[in-house]
């Protein structure tokens, strides 16, 4: 009886596997071509380095510490997405050495995209509260969402993204006296961006690159009102049970969007 | 007449030589590896295992013999346990560890709990991204094991017990297949099943088996900064996670230093060739932190109580140090939490699983 069970399981799976992939085969060879999507961050029109000084409104600071997720990242045909990754990882601390390097971004790749024209692409910064329920135990360690430092146990959600730097608390810039941390989490600081009206061309032969710029500057933004006053808005770890912090990471939460720009 | 002689000799020059050839083939040993079952507490992560060194018993039981033996050292006086002890929770109990040549390092030894899923690199300076690759180096480092793995292979294919086991572990089919990669390899496997039991007094309130004491809980709240009922000690941004490491490299204030270039010991910026690494180190892990005394990279304080102090004092400035030190301005009983909970991290029961002992014991 055990093994008719097994058999008949057998059977379905084979069945499952075969419907599965008459589902996706929708990509035969000759129509598909490679497609690079790369990240790079920036402060302003420079490439970001990592421990670099830049000017914020008159001050220096400098990010320590730059890295965030990304999700859902897909191009767009009318109403129809491809995707491209599901999540990711996006590690600039480690990256953004130099400027060569910073130069470089960091590469999404899909190996096989339709060849077509399509109008838009999307991604979301975050992890979707789908994915958010589980937890890094629940996948290896190497896999973006296995990172066991990117996870608040206590809030049940991954941090989404650390913005980490130093900043200059009076006119003496040889210490950079103040310390920012924006580490922002939960579902409520989940945003997607979509950039429509686009040209994007996917044709046979050389791999497709788009280019997608982080203008870290903008993040700290503060409106219409120019930019954060680091002094009392320097540190937010969305902590639920502090409504300054869920307040200013929300409205970090909505500069992540601004910041994300289409080359 | 001579002639006559010469099958006969020639018969005995076969035999020995074919004796000798009996006595290299491994063949007849059954090689049947059993796959190594590792339980790992729920909340870890899995654990990634090279595709080319999967966990079986035979590979573990090698590499628990070769972690253990000072068949590794010159001298036979040292071997990896000598630095990495059960009963200190796999560290040495030293500032910093000291070689068979009696020269002190600069680096005090790691705990190797839960090395096996450890990322972004080993060692205070990351400069091994495997435990295969770090295996490979104390025996040849003049201020450790000062011996050369030459010698050490031959040793190995000259024991019979050895040769059994590498054939049982790896299926090499001659005692000249021994290498020093696979018995790196063998003690690689051995240091991946060194895995805490999750049963820690943290763990059991994470379970919701037990309620911490007031101060384990006040200790708890700063440590992961959960409410405002007590101050942030901003500890769980380094140390988060259920291994508390992010697996990072940070300056924490320890040494003070003109500029990036005058850090005596450079760390992370020695391995990476960057600037803003000098004077960076490995982010530990926490469990287990009040067997693993001294403490930082040079083991400088002594106690978990210095720990405290230097963190709260908001250590010494750089251009690359870490945002989250600065001055927490703690109280004393603010300290006492903290230390009690990092107290209700230790959890023993893991050093009494028999596969981690000395088999030479």
């Amino acid at each position: 009886m055990h093994n008719i069970l097994k058999l008949t399981l057998f059977a379905l799976s084979g069945i499952s596997i075969l419907f599965i992939s008459s589902c996706t085969t929708d990509e035969p060879n000759g129509t598909v071509n490679p497609v690079d999507i790369v990240f790079k961050a920036m402060y302003d029109d420079r490439p970001l380095v990592i421990n670099e000084r830049y000017d914020l409104n008159g001050k220096e600071i400098t990010i320590t510490r730059f890295q965030f997720y990304i999700s859902d990242l897909a191009l767009k045909d009318g109403n129809m997405d491809v995707s491209i990754n599901e999540i990711d990882f996006m590690d600039f601390t480690q990256k953004n050495i130099s400027e060569a390097a910073a130069l470089e971004g960091i590469t999404v790749s899909r190996a096989s995209v339709p060849i077509g024209e399509y109008d838009g692409l999307k991604l979301s910064i975050g992890v979707p509260s789908d994915l958010n329920e589980y937890v890094p135990a629940d996948y290896s360690s190497s896999h973006p969402l296995g990172l066991g430092s990117e996870h608040w146990a206590a809030w049940n959600s991954y941090i989404f993204s650390k913005v980490d730097g130093r900043f200059d608390t009076n006119s003496e810039p040889t210490v950079l006296e103040g310390s920012i941390q924006y580490h922002l989490g939960t579902d409520d600081m989940f945003r997607k961006k979509e950039f429509s009206e686009l040209d994007i061309s996917i044709k046979e032969g050389a791999v497709k690159t788009i280019i997608i710029e982080i203008d870290a500057k903008k993040i700290f933004e503060n409106g219409n009102n120019g930019y954060l006053d680091l002094a009392t808005e320097g540190e937010t770890h969305t902590n639920p049970n502090e409504p300054g912090q869920i307040e200013l990471a929300t409205r970090l939460a909505d500069n992540w969007l601004n910041a994300i720009m289409i080359q | 007449m001579k002639i006559k002689f010469l099958p006969p000799f020639l018969l005995c020059i076969i035999i020995v030589f074919s004796c000798e050839n009996d006595d290299n083939d491994l063949k007849d040993i059954p090689y049947n590896p059993q796959p190594y079952v590792l339980n790992l507490p729920d909340i870890f992560p899995q654990m990634e295992v090279p595709p080319d060194n999967p966990l079986t018993q035979e590979g573990v039981q090698l590499g628990r013999r070769l972690f253990y033996d000072p068949i590794l050292s010159a001298d036979n006086s040292m071997s990896c346990s000598s630095c990495h002890q059960l009963q200190h929770n796999f560290t040495d109990g030293k500032a910093t560890s000291i070689g068979i040549d009696g020269i002190a390092g600069n680096r005090s030894a790691m705990s190797l709990e839960n090395v096996g899923l450890f990322y972004n690199g080993i060692m205070w300076d990351g400069r091994f991204n495997t435990l295969e690759e770090q295996a490979l180096e104390p025996v040849n480092n003049p201020i450790e094991l000062h011996n050369d793995w030459g010698n050490v292979v031959e040793e190995l294919k000259a024991d019979d017990d050895y040769s059994e086991r590498f054939r049982k572990a790896f299926g090499i089919e001659s005692r000249d297949e021994i290498t020093k990669e696979l018995a790196a390899k063998a003690i690689a496997q051995f240091e991946r099943i060194i895995v805490s039991s999750g049963n820690s007094r943290y763990d059991q309130f994470l379970r919701g088996d037990i309620f911490p004491t007031d101060s384990e809980f006040n200790g708890y709240d700063m440590f992961f900064d959960l409410s405002t009922d007590t101050p942030d000690a901003e500890c769980s941004h380094c140390h988060n996670g259920p291994l508390l490491t992010t697996n990072e490299y940070i300056n924490n204030g320890l040494t003070p230093s003109s500029d990036l270039l005058d850090f005596p010991d450079a760390g992370r910026g020695a391995v990476t060739e960057y600037l803003f690494d000098n004077g960076k180190f490995r982010v530990p892990s926490l469990r287990n932190i009040a067997l693993t005394a001294p403490y930082m990279h040079d083991g400088r304080f002594q106690t978990l109580e210095e720990v405290i102090d230097h963190y709260n004092s908001g250590g010494h400035y750089a251009d690359n140090l870490d945002p989250l030190i600065y001055n927490l301005g703690l109280t004393e009983q603010n300290k006492e939490d903290l230390l009690a909970f990092l107290h209700s991290l230790t959890d023993t029961t893991y050093l009494s699983n028999p596969d981690l002992s000395n088999p030479f014991e």
